[in-house]
């Protein structure tokens, strides 16, 4: 008997000592099998993802969307109050900041930036910083001071301070000018360089060059009122930059989507999968563009059953009656496989022709102008003695500087449907000049100015949100 | 002198001899209560503690060695006896039931039966008549308003629908409130995954699915034991946080061991009919009082004429579109053996078709269970499971492939039939934006198809009487396929239809091996023991195809499909774990319980991956210290305990990963990679921690337990305290960070509460028997620290109205727009005449609290009423204190079905002041301009309340006597007759069919109700025979 007892006690232990040695190799699984690894992430993984997500939800999503709805550029057939009649609210915007920009495609521009630079891989490195400094002049330009210099450093700043718009910008030029050195120097010695995952050009170095001038061009117009500039210095800028920009409508940098499911592009996923009804036109633009018989409307819009266009006026429902007697977004606008283009060479085009005007060049700004519009309507697939009719019915460019101003940011506003650009020039000059008077039930009196600071900054970083209004405080740049 | 050596030699050879003998005694054991041998009886001999058990026929036969000189009897639920030995031979007993029961035996961890006055913690027992009785397919749902301090919520009224059961509140911010079910030692799965598997907030838009417990077949069980707080969980380790749902099924150490075999045979007939909510009946369709015929005008609004006025057809598309689900359950078992050996066979099948069309449940179990003695020291048993499960389901929710769109909403003058024009598109009543729900019903369909197998050895083998060494290993293993299927044309995200298929397997292994200590020693102190060991790995994967674009309608093929996303994951989670627990007992009086347990776990960092967590509990039985009348006091108990339990993090959350890029647009809009024939991973928004640490459940717990007269009235009382800490959890922090959310420690949580429950005999005689079964708690839960810079945490909903934990309230807060309200608390009413909202409440520019969703109590009572062979009883369940979001409401009031929008006549003023200067409102509003509005401006209107009062559970039976059958083949006969849901008192702010139902299923975002399946009222008759 006793020795029965002696026995099993130190057959336990052993038991368990072997249980013991061997736990640690039987534990050590803890690594995701379905996430790549940190080592096996290159340039070429990341840049799909990022320029895909920057053109579906910034150049042609939310940034875009609801400011083209007060912009009255398209209509909205719902009751007010709604986010048309500008009822947003902090969950309305917070998508945008958190999940499109923040945590994915900022943060994976600037970590794919990183990446190329440790590895030598210039010319991603740029690709990589002009992608950022488009996203961030986006965010910026709807919310006005953003964290950006402490933003993406969890251990250091776990609750990161926001930046002046000022530094902002200066920080946007300062991406842009590295780019295109890191663009200019040469390939060799580079282990990865941009291929066809460039959705935008390709992998073609030179005109990823031209891009990035070209975003100069548009953010130096940006500041021509900003305190501390002055509009003749920023035009000189514009000029210099678009020296070296984009030439043609072939340039031009654009995503293309396409009928697949899960394929298909913002505005057609819009319509189908939210929408769900039509969108119609707006009768503020239409009113314009009947005005100056604009060819550009039956490319834009479908004619109603009379073949004439005819707007809907934002804040009421749209009757099913009257949807015969009412233009909607054509099938070209809304089609699956359209491209979003983060810039244009029509737009450079126009940029040049304000610039000249600081200048007071009129003479060179009209060339400029009548060269964005045919450029554009020509991407349109227009006729080119349809083209000319419209121009010679455009008349001369104004000698006084706001007529004139005016006349030039009209016209971007037709050739820029649907871009986030149209808010943006709206609020540096005051052009088209319309206002909540042009929508039926507003929520508020006036346009918003900007974004408010969205519902993740106020739950979770609250102390570092700056105290602005989103209607009434203008943005650093806005201060014509 | 040799003779006289030689026959002392003799004599020392003899007396050694008569020494030693050995002598058999015999006899049979009855019942007081009707003279009828009992079979199973315990008799052992105490000083020896060997035993043997009594047969059919109640006789005995032992060994009683020389030292022998009592022997106990002893049969659960009867008073143990004990006899002098002496000289006799024939030793006969008749026990008598045990009213009192003061030797009731209870499962505790580990399968572990003990004695529950031993017990320092909370344990309650549902007896499987109980659980049969109440007839529910989902085992879960029969727990409902039995036991004090479990609140189950069943959510929705499909067959197959998932339940969500919590013990004492919730004490995990973020991962899963549910208590651990074991069946049989084994831990047994009970999971609901969601349509897509990585996104909880699917639910929101496709309704919940099913929780995989509802694979039980409740009839194989025999007891479940409902292990509540830390105390009695603390040997299960990590999963046991939430508390510890024990089922031991039939078969096991109560199988029939002697005598012919046994057969049962069950068998079911259910039929069920939906409650339906309610919806106005008195307006047709139309704008503005003008009727709009649907076809020829066309208008999604329901503020047309009163069809008082005319003599249009109305149409009840409830009536028309939900029928009378049925249901057949047929259940056979037999079970036999003899003194060694003892088997269990049983199969069983579940046919239920619900109220919705093609809804269906199908269940088959087949189970066998053998267990044998090879030698006195060394028994084996053996257990092989097998169980495949169907469940088909209409999608619910908010998305346009929801049926209940156009049922709730649909006007009452429109006819959905025939759902087809005669070009073969949809009819519908206005722009064909909804689907008619006919033709949808008929077009779409989630399957889900799960086969199971759980294998289980075990083995005992006696060192000494009181060493034992048992060995148990288990493994639950199922495989599904969960397919959503929908066909081209259904308006939605997807006209060009979709298979969206998920093929699953989740394997857990699962072995313990014990060594068991039992002795009695001097001064009346009994020392029981267990320390052992325990290894647990789970594995789970999923691989997802989420296919579009049918190229031939209605082939729901994946071949079929052009173009598709998919996505696929793994996870391990292993767990070792060392454990202890003795107990000591003085005079069958005291007894102290001490717990340790201590695991290393695979997900926490390794180097610092071990954590360790006591118990200590206490159990004073003062009946037996002092003198007080047996037939006043008969028991009286008092325990305390305070126990620690610790938890693991989820696998993988110690690294960032990297994820497919996916983008989209916040709504339904989105974008596959590979796109354009790239694929693409970016890092994801979540952050990995390194430093991950365990988190820690501590309790206190003291209660009472009191018998009266002779146990005609027992009370049981509980109150416990609970603080969970260094909660595991995907913090989130700012997103300028680059991530959403951060795996972090922190947080705490406090749950405080008591239950109660009393049992009552309050009239006995002659035959008839009245019992009531009154039981109530109350949990305090608070969500005390969340963590710095983190206000809330959103769990189910939208942005706003959303469900979230936030600080210093209890868990489950609805939160959203608000009144803007002065001081006092009134609402302030816009009076300003030029504004388009004139008349109506101002907003308070700050989002707010809405409602909460925690209830403040519940309760359960039942009346139990026995004559003969006859029995009545009812179960009533009621819950009050908690809120919920009836998010049909924003839909059905501006569209002038909700049954608030019945009083059109009379104008609203809206409750308040007005804005300028005070004044009470007087502004009057018409019906349609408020309906349309007033919702829309604020959340907080369609908060509603969720109290409810239901008649849960009624039945009736009758068992044939036992002696009418004597002569027959047959051993005993039943009918039962029982009806569930049968009626419901709500609160009158409630619209819906059913306070309980809730879109996220079992998910931790409760509260949120949105176009779900209305629940059903349900009656059936079970008829079982025993051979």
């Amino acid at each position: 008997m006793r020795n029965k007892k002696i026995t099993i006690l130190p057959f336990l232990f052993a038991m368990l000592c072997f249980i013991f040695t061997s736990c640690e190799d039987w534990l050590d699984i803890n690594t995701d099998p379905n996430s790549p690894s940190e080592a096996e992430m290159t340039e070429s993984i990341y840049l799909p993802g990022i320029l895909a997500q920057v053109a579906f939800e910034l150049t042609g999503g939310f940034p875009a969307r609801y400011p083209n709805y007060w912009m009255l550029q398209v209509g909205r057939d719902a009751p007010a109050p709604d986010f048309a009649t500008y009822d947003i609210d902090e969950s309305d915007v917070n998508n945008t900041w958190t999940y499109t920009v923040y945590t994915a495609a900022l943060k994976n521009s600037v970590k794919m930036t990183d990446l190329a630079e440790n590895n030598g891989n210039f010319h991603y490195a740029g690709l990589g910083k002009i992608i950022s400094a488009y996203i961030v002049s986006i965010t910026t330009d709807c919310w006005g001071d953003i964290p950006l210099t402490q933003a993406f450093q969890p251990e250091t700043y776990p609750f990161p301070a926001f930046d002046s718009q000022e530094s902002i910008y200066n920080a946007v030029f300062g991406m842009l000018d590295a780019a295109i050195a890191d663009l200019n120097r040469p390939s060799e010695g580079q282990n990865a360089r941009p291929g066809a995952e460039d959705y935008l050009f390709g992998g073609d170095i030179a005109l990823w060059i031209k891009f990035a001038y070209t975003l100069k061009a548009r953010y130096a117009m940006r500041l021509t009122y900003a305190p501390g500039k002055t509009g003749s210095a920023q035009a000189d800028i514009v000029l210099a930059s678009l020296a070296n920009g984009l030439t043609s409508n072939d340039e031009n940098p654009g995503v293309a989507f396409s009928a697949e499911t899960g394929s298909e592009a913002p505005w057609n996923q819009w319509l189908v999968k939210w929408e769900a009804v039509n969108i119609w036109a707006n009768e503020f633009m239409i009113n314009m563009m009947n005005s100056k018989n604009d060819p550009r409307r039956s490319i834009y819009f479908a004619p109603t059953i009379t073949g004439d266009y005819v707007g809907h006026r934002t804040g009421n429902i749209l009757l099913v009656e009257k949807y015969d007697s009412t233009s909607y977004l054509s099938d070209y606008i809304t089609a699956a496989d359209q491209s979003v283009y983060l810039i244009t060479y029509e737009e450079a085009k126009a940029l040049e022709a304000e610039a000249y005007l600081w200048k007071g060049q009129h003479d060179n700004a009209q060339v400029a102008l009548r060269e964005a519009i045919n450029a554009n309507m020509l991407r349109l697939g227009i006729d080119q003695s349809d083209i000319d009719a419209y121009v010679a019915g455009m008349g001369d460019l104004p000698a006084d500087f706001e007529a004139a101003q005016k006349m030039i940011i009209e016209e971007k506003y037709v050739l820029n449907f649907l871009s986030t650009e149209v808010w943006n020039d709206y609020r540096r000059t005051g052009y088209p000049v319309l206002s909540a008077a042009d929508i039926d039930n507003p929520t508020y009196n006036t346009i918003p100015l900007r974004f408010m600071y969205p519902a993740d900054v106020k739950q979770n970083n609250s102390l570092n949100e700056p105290d602005v209004n989103w209607l009434s405080d203008p943005l650093w740049w806005d201060n014509k | 002198m040799k003779k006289i050596f030689f026959l002392a030699l003799m004599l020392a050879v003899c007396i050694p001899y008569t020494i030693a003998q050995v002598k058999t005694v015999t006899g049979r054991i009855t019942s007081a209560d009707d003279g009828n041998p009992i079979p199973g009886v315990t008799v052992i001999v105490k000083e020896a503690e060997t035993g043997v058990i009594t047969n059919i026929d109640g006789e005995y036969s032992i060994e009683v060695p020389a030292n022998g000189q009592i022997l106990k009897f002893s049969f659960v639920g009867m008073i143990s006896q004990e006899v002098a030995i002496g000289e006799q031979t024939k030793i006969d007993a008749v026990l008598q039931t045990d009213f009192v029961k003061v030797d009731e035996v209870v499962v505790t961890a580990l399968g572990i039966r003990k004695e529950k006055k031993a017990l320092g913690y909370s344990v309650t027992e549902v007896n499987n008549e109980e659980i049969t009785a109440s007839r529910e397919s989902n085992v879960i749902n029969s727990l409902s308003g039995r036991v004090a301090g479990v609140q189950i919520n069943n959510s929705s009224g499909m067959a197959g629908s998932s339940s969500r059961i919590t013990i004492r509140g919730t004490s995990s911010l973020l991962y899963d409130n549910q208590p651990l079910f074991v069946v049989d030692g084994i831990p047994f799965d009970n999971s609901e995954f969601n349509v897509n598997e990585s996104n909880v907030d699917q639910a929101l838009l496709n309704g919940n699915t099913s929780n995989t417990g509802i694979d039980i077949d409740p009839n194989m069980i025999e007891s479940v034991s409902i292990l509540k707080g830390a105390a009695a969980s603390a040997l299960y380790g990590s999963r046991a946080a939430n508390g510890v749902v024990v089922i031991t099924t039939k078969g096991g150490q109560s199988a029939k061991r002697s005598g012919r075999p046994q057969v049962n045979i069950t068998s079911r007939y259910g039929w069920e009919n939906i409650i339906k909510p309610p919806v106005q009946r008195k307006y047709g369709q139309g704008i503005g009082g003008e009727y709009f015929d649907g076809e020829t005008q066309k208008t999604s609004l329901i503020w047309g004429p009163r069809l008082d006025t005319t003599d249009l057809t109305t149409y009840d598309h409830f009536d028309e579109f939900f029928k009378t689900g049925n249901n057949w359950e047929n259940s056979f078992n037999i079970q036999g053996g003899n003194e060694k050996s003892s088997y269990f066979l049983s199969y069983s099948n579940l046919d239920q078709k619900g109220t919705v069309p093609h809804n269906k449940l199908v269940r088959n179990n087949l189970m066998a269970r053998f267990s044998t003695q090879l030698s006195d020291k060394l028994s084996v048993e053996a257990k092989m499971e097998y169980i495949k499960t169907d469940n088909d389901r209409l999608n619910e929710g908010n998305n346009l492939e929801s049926v209940m769109w156009t049922i709730l909403n649909g006007p009452i003058t429109y006819n959905f039939l025939p759902a087809l024009d005669e070009n073969g598109d949809q009819r519908l009543y206005r722009s064909l934006t909804r689907n008619n729900h006919f033709h949808l019903a008929d077009n779409m369909l989630f399957t889900d198809s799960r086969e199971r197998f759980i294998p289980m050895v075990g083995a005992g083998y006696k060192i000494r009487p009181w060493l034992t060494l048992n060995g148990r290993a288990g493994i639950d293993y199922y495989n599904s396929t969960a397919k959503y299927q929908q066909n081209v044309g259904l308006q939605g995200s997807y006209p060009t239809g979709r298979i969206d298929q998920t093929l699953r397997t989740n394997r857990i292994f699962n072995s313990d091996v014990t060594l068991a200590f039992n002795k009695k020693f001097a001064y009346d102190i009994e020392v029981s023991a267990v320390v052992g060991q325990n290894i647990l790995d789970m594995y789970y994967t999923f691989d997802r195809i989420d296919a579009a674009d049918l190229l031939i309608p209605e082939f729901y093929d994946v071949s079929n499909a052009t173009s598709f996303a998919h996505a696929e994951g793994t996870s391990r989670d292993r767990t070792l774990g060392a454990y202890g627990r003795a107990t000591i007992g003085w005079q069958d009086m005291l007894y102290l319980e001490v717990t340790g347990r201590n695991d290393w776990s695979s997900t926490l960092p390794s180097g610092n991956n071990s954590y360790f967590y006591p118990s200590v509990s206490l159990s004073y039985i003062f009946t037996e210290t002092f003198d007080i009348s047996k037939k006043i006091l008969s028991f009286g108990k008092i325990r305390m305990s305070y126990a620690q339990v610790g938890n693991h993090p989820p696998a993988y959350a110690t690294k960032t990963s990297f994820i497919p890029a996916n983008p989209g647009d916040g709504q339904r809009g989105n974008i596959d990679f590979p796109f354009q024939g790239f694929g693409s991973y970016i890092e994801s928004n979540v952050m990995g921690n390194p430093d991950l640490k365990p988190e820690l459940t501590s309790e206190g717990e003291i209660g009472l337990d009191l018998r009266f007269l002779q146990g005609r009235f027992n009370i049981d009382f509980a109150a416990y305290t609970k603080k969970s800490s260094n909660q595991i959890f995907q913090a989130p922090i700012p997103s300028e960070t680059g991530f959403l959310q951060k795996v972090i420690n922190a947080g705490e949580i406090s749950n405080k509460g008591v239950e109660f429950m009393l049992t009552a005999i309050p009239l006995k005689i002659d035959g008839f028997q009245w019992e009531i079964m009154v039981n109530y708690s109350r949990n305090k839960n608070e969500v005390v620290r969340l963590t710095e810079g983190v206000e809330s945490i959103r769990l189910a909903g939208f942005t706003s109205p959303g469900i979230f934990i936030r600080e210093n309230t209890p868990y489950g807060v609805i939160w959203g727009t608000r009144y803007l309200r002065n001081e006092q608390g009134q609402v302030i009413v816009d009076d300003d005449e030029a504004s388009s909202t004139y008349g109506m409440p101002l907003i308070d520019e700050d989002l707010g609290q809405i409602g909460v969703v925690t209830p403040d109590w519940m309760g359960g009572l039942r009346n139990t009423f026995e004559f003969k062979g006859l029995s009545l009883s009812a179960l009533i369940d009621i819950r009050k204190g908690g809120d919920l979001m009836n998010f049909d409401e924003y839909y059905a009031t501006y569209y002038g079905s909700s049954i608030q929008t019945e009083n059109r006549d009379e104008p609203i003023i809206v409750e308040g002041v007005k804005a300028s200067d005070g004044a009470a409102n007087d502004i009057e509003l018409d019906a349609f301009t408020y309906y349309t509005v007033v919702p829309t401006l604020a959340d907080e209107f369609m908060v509603q309340k969720s109290d409810f009062i239901k008649l849960r559970e009624v039945s009736a039976g009758y068992r044939l006597p036992s002696r009418m059958l004597a002569n027959f083949f047959i051993r005993d006969i039943s009918i039962v007759f029982t009806g569930r849901n049968l009626w419901m008192k709500t609160d009158d702010s409630f619209t819906g069919s059913d306070p309980e139902l809730s879109l996220y299923g079992s998910n931790n975002g409760q509260g949120f109700l949105n176009f779900q399946m209305p629940s059903t009222k349900s009656y059936s008759i079970t008829l079982n025979i025993g051979f």
